[in-house]
């Protein structure tokens, strides 16, 4: 009788078991909701809005610094970080939703928004502290649009080459000094790059330039277009023999020394030289961080110079990073003062030496403390020597819609199977075509 | 009439199949046990390993770099790079410009392993005090989950989830009904304005939805990302209950009826119970969503503690670099459950599908 009780109040107990669990599933997600939505005003005068990218913990670490320091130092101001793994996506979306931060921090292809974004001319010019000489000239004048200054730069990455100097002493090959030129970087590249076991697949690449290097290559001899945008100027002679050197060192004669692009998408640039697969490898400062854990030694080397016609060119990419001021903030002195705080000399300092940025500020780039940190790379001063010749990457508001029509031809160049692979002549030709009418859509829209 | 393939052929077939599709899984757990720099550039390895070198009674780890071989042709010296051996036996084959040749191996050159961002200098070692061992790196999990925050955005992501599905679950099976037995002016007409709703890509609606939720100040919070269930807005759901309701006779609800259950009791004492695959075909569905869902969170989402677990991957995953042994190793721990549910769940789903889906 007592079993048959017992296995009753059982069953009752396993039939109530799933509503039981639903219910509590039910409190516990309600409550956590609860709490997510629960909104504390600051008692604060003001509160910043402040975009940040989370695109490494270690960059979450440094936007979340400069928020607490900020509040730490101005107890009437609270900065709301906005934290997103996709600044600008995030962005498009608030502007178009007109709940725009008060402050952003963008990177390349910042152009795109530059119509969002505050002119800070006039604090500039009225800011006796803050000296546009201070920073490197190359990125003072990155973040102008249309001679307009809309952000105040940070950090200014350029493009250099990593190599491995293990594998460079392997091959008994002398590292690259500073004024080196394409020739004995090719030279270099092919002592490099090995097929160990001899069974036609190349287990060493000597070098690995990325596409990303592309429009720099265009640079080495002026610019994309002429300084107002309206003239495509990408078709050069340098460029031309340039993106032919390019093409060659994949598809050359003389056998390749750089891998595909498509076998570089299929195992990754950066993995490839991290695993010593690549000896020298094309990247900005974004790289250092992850290199700094590879146990082979490495040091880095401005691109090299460019021979053409008996004169040198060189050129590399700037990838800079700043702080802008949205048109829509309610607070546009205090957005400034903040974005102006950041930018400044004490907190590139504290970004630098804690290996988030290279400084854009002289002061900070040439200080001992940066160039002689003791970590790796030793020849830090190949970043900051490049900014004297480094331009940026995507440097006008429709650059999305420019590289979507460069891409295939790149591709087509680059990638394309050996019938259809066009010349680096035929290439430059139809992406300035493309270019020059994009150029023409735009600024007939704006003179419009 | 055509002879079936053997069991066993099939069974070879289908295992190999499955290895093939299991292969990224493995790599995936591979690669979230590996040391710095063992990423997948190195071509396909297995096995998280590391160099370890033994001296002075103890072992340090080291990066082997390359050997001095004593060629045995012709007995000459030579050092060469660690890609030139064949393999690490003490006699191997070497790969030399030349040719190749048979060697012995005298010593490696090694780098002891630093882990303060510097480089230590190289030495040579004996043959025998270096070896290869197989070193899973466990702490890349807890490194991992602890640099994304784990815990919070799990919170986050379980609430979202389960509010979402439950709510998806009881208002398209709802609607579902209505479509299914209620026969009122329109009907078809709303269900292909209904159905039309799925052929609308997300992002057309993304600004104006946005733009909504702005004006219910809901930006930064979770509501948006399960509150819309509510209002039976899965189409596909609804379309899943509708058909699997129609497969069932009307008698159903005349003898519910006769009895004096009103139409809500109909729907939640016999159709409802009824639908169980269907359930449990759009549970599985709903919860995958809403666990992957990264646009939603992304968009809505601004303060880290408010961060689902997707949002916390991309920590891992930057502009430019990926960290690849953390990326796999909470990718691996935030897919657990998504996997688990269908392996367990497999028999509803494909259930329900097959009932509501061929009986059109």
């Amino acid at each position: 009788m007592a079993t048959g009780t017992a296995k009753s109040v059982l069953r009752r107990l396993s039939s109530a078991l799933p509503t039981v669990l639903l219910a509590c599933g039910l409190v516990l997600s309600l409550i956590q909701v609860a709490r997510t939505t629960a909104r504390e005003a600051p008692d604060r005068r003001v509160t910043l809005d402040f975009l940040w990218p989370t695109y490494t913990p270690q960059k979450v670490r440094y936007g979340e610094h400069l928020a607490e320091r900020y509040m730490e130092l101005h107890p009437d101001v609270h900065v709301n970080l906005i934290l997103t793994p996709n600044p600008y996506r995030k962005l498009q979306v608030m502007v178009a939703g007109r709940t725009t931060p008060d402050v952003v921090w963008l990177g390349v292809g910042w152009h795109q928004f530059a119509e969002a974004l505050l002119p800070l001319d006039t604090w500039v010019e009225r800011d006796p502290a803050l000296r546009p000489g201070d920073y490197f000239p190359g990125l003072w004048e990155a973040v102008k649009w249309r001679g307009s200054v809309r952000a105040l730069p940070s950090s200014g990455q350029t493009g250099v080459i990593y190599y491995n100097k293990d594998l460079f002493d392997e091959a008994g090959l002398e590292y690259p000094a500073p004024d080196w030129t394409w020739d004995d970087m090719v030279r270099m590249a092919r002592a490099l790059t090995r097929d160990f076991d001899g069974d036609g697949i190349i287990d060493q690449y000597g070098l690995q330039l990325g596409q990303i290097y592309i429009v720099p290559f265009f640079l080495y001899d002026g610019q994309v277009a002429d300084p107002d945008w309206r003239e495509a100027r990408l078709d050069t002679p340098v460029s031309r023999a340039l993106l032919q050197r390019y093409q060659a060192l994949m598809y050359g004669d003389d056998g390749s020394v750089m891998p595909t692009p498509t076998a570089s998408a299929e195992l990754g640039m950066l993995p490839m030289f991290e695993a010593g697969r690549t000896a020298m490898h094309a990247a900005s400062g974004y790289a250092i961080e992850t290199f700094r854990t590879v146990q082979f030694d490495w040091d880095i080397v401005s691109l090299p110079r460019f021979e053409f016609e008996g004169q040198y060119y060189r050129a590399t990419g700037l990838w800079e990073e700043e702080f802008a001021v949205l048109w829509d903030t309610d607070a546009p002195e205090d957005a400034w003062e903040f974005a102006r705080w950041c930018a400044g000399e004490e907190q590139i300092r504290w970004a630098a030496l804690n290996g988030h940025i290279v400084p854009g500020h002289k002061a900070v780039a040439f200080s001992d403390a940066y160039l002689r940190s003791g970590k790796r790379p030793e020849n830090m001063r190949a970043f900051i020597d490049s900014q004297a010749f480094g331009v940026p990457i995507y440097p006008h508001p429709w650059w999305p819609r420019i590289s979507a029509e460069f891409d295939p031809i790149i591709n087509q160049c680059l990638i394309g199977s050996e019938g259809k692979r066009i010349t680096a002549q035929a290439a430059l030709a139809q992406m300035h075509h493309a270019l020059q009418a994009v150029l023409d859509e735009y600024n007939a829209e704006k003179d419009r | 009439m055509s002879k079936p393939l053997s069991p066993i052929l099939a069974h070879a077939v289908l295992l190999a199949a499955t290895a093939v599709m299991l292969l990224p899984l493995a790599w995936m757990v591979s690669t979230s046990l590996k040391q710095s720099g063992l990423g997948m550039a190195r071509g396909i390895e297995w096995l998280p390993w590391k160099d370890v070198c033994y001296e002075d009674g103890g072992t340090i780890d080291v990066v082997t770099l390359g050997a001095r071989v004593h060629l045995l042709p012709d007995g000459k010296t030579i050092e060469v790079g660690l890609k030139s051996l064949a393999s690490r036996s003490k006699v191997t084959a070497v790969h030399v410009p030349e040719g190749t040749f048979e060697a012995e191996v005298i010593a490696y050159r090694v780098r002891p392993v630093t882990h303060d961002e510097r480089t230590a200098e190289a030495r040579w070692a004996p043959w025998a005090s270096v070896q290869r061992r197989i070193a899973p790196r466990w702490r890349n999990y807890t490194e991992a989950l602890t640099k994304m925050r784990f815990w919070a955005c799990l919170a986050n992501t379980l609430a979202v989830t389960f509010l979402g599905t439950l709510g998806t679950i009881l208002s398209s099976s709802l609607v579902g009904y209505g479509f299914a037995r209620f026969r009122f002016p329109g009907r078809g007409f709303l269900f292909l304005v209904l159905l039309s709703t799925m052929m609308l890509p997300p992002i057309v609606t993304m600004i104006p939805v946005y733009l909504l939720f702005r004006e219910l100040h809901w930006i930064d919070t979770l509501l948006p990302l399960f509150v819309p269930s509510w209002f039976g807005i899965n189409a596909f759901a609804v379309f899943l209950f509708r058909q699997y309701y129609m497969t069932l006779p009307f008698d159903l609800d005349d003898a519910a009826r006769i009895d004096g259950c009103t139409a809500l009791g109909i729907y939640t004492r016999i159709l409802l119970p009824l639908a169980r695959p269907v359930v449990a075909t759009v549970g599985i569905f709903c919860f995958t969503h809403y666990w992957l869902d990264f646009m939603g969170p992304l968009i809505y989402l601004n303060t880290i503690e408010k961060f689902t677990l997707m949002l916390g991957l991309y920590m891992f995953k930057g502009a430019y670099t990926t960290q690849w042994r953390y990326l796999m190793a909470a990718t691996l721990v935030v897919s657990l459950p998504c996997m688990l549910l269908f392996l367990f769940g497999q028999r509803f789903f494909v259930r329900g599908v097959v009932l509501s889906g061929l009986k059109v």
